[in-house]
């Protein structure tokens, strides 16, 4: 497994961490101190949040080994393939929320403002892990092609 | 962008089958066994792009190309074979 390989398991990791976190803690906010969906949701999932600068960090963690070619034209390739498909599910996401937003709040309501920072977020979220994935993917699951 | 992405994602767009297939296992071993990795150290690359070569996951630029080629000392032709479904067809019918 090639240091892009291990980068995206951390990523995948972390958001999956963040994730499972923000599921406890929401259900524990209903259950325990009988707080609505959305302010559970709010409260429950904004804890773990801050966890996701890992995914950015993940390069201080999984360091380059020295004097070692790590990065060569098919690695370029498979980047350049990543971040065209996480842009286009960005994309995609931005235009569902959107669309969601604008039918659950109302068609001519407003909407809170920390909304924003939750879409945001989920934008960012949606990119990180949709490159991941890619990068996995054209790797071949770290297997075919890792370091038999 | 978005209707493009759509259309190749979802197979709209069918693509030539090209082919090229190469020799390097055989180069190795020709060339005293030489192992993956002191072949990706010399062309620059990472052994697992040398893999994905030699299993035809991946085809080689040209550049690397020319470069896994003078690394055996021999011409470019003798180190990868392109194929296309025109010359696999027509090899078939000569066959025939």
């Amino acid at each position: 497994m090639n240091r892009f390989q291990k980068l995206a398991w951390f990523q995948l990791g972390v958001v999956g961490i963040v994730t499972v976190a923000s599921i406890i803690l929401m259900a524990l906010f209903v259950r325990k101190y009988e707080y609505e969906f959305l302010e559970a949701w709010w409260i429950g999932s904004g804890y773990p949040t801050p966890l996701l600068v890992l995914t950015v960090l993940a390069p201080v963690f999984i360091r380059k080994k020295k004097r070692q070619i790590d990065f060569d034209e098919r690695d370029l390739m498979i980047d350049r393939r990543a971040m065209v498909i996480a842009f286009g599910t960005t994309y995609v996401f931005f235009i569902g929320v959107c669309f969601t937003t604008w039918v659950a709040a109302g068609f001519d309501k407003p909407i809170p403002a920390y909304w924003l920072i939750r879409i945001v977020l989920g934008g960012w979220v949606t990119s990180v892990v949709a490159h991941a994935l890619t990068t996995i993917v054209c790797y071949g699951w770290g297997g075919k092609d890792g370091q038999k | 962008m978005l209707s493009q992405l759509l259309f190749v994602t979802a197979g709209g767009a069918k693509m030539a089958k090209n082919e090229v297939k190469n020799q390097i296992r055989r180069m190795r071993f020709e060339n005293g066994e030489m192992t993956q990795q002191q072949l990706a150290d010399k062309t620059g690359v990472t052994r697992q792009t040398i893999i994905a070569i030699e299993s035809g996951k991946y085809a080689p630029s040209l550049p690397l190309a020319f470069k896994i080629a003078r690394t055996f000392g021999k011409p470019i032709e003798d180190i990868f074979q392109y194929e296309d479904e025109e010359s696999q067809s027509s090899a078939i019918s000569s066959d025939a």
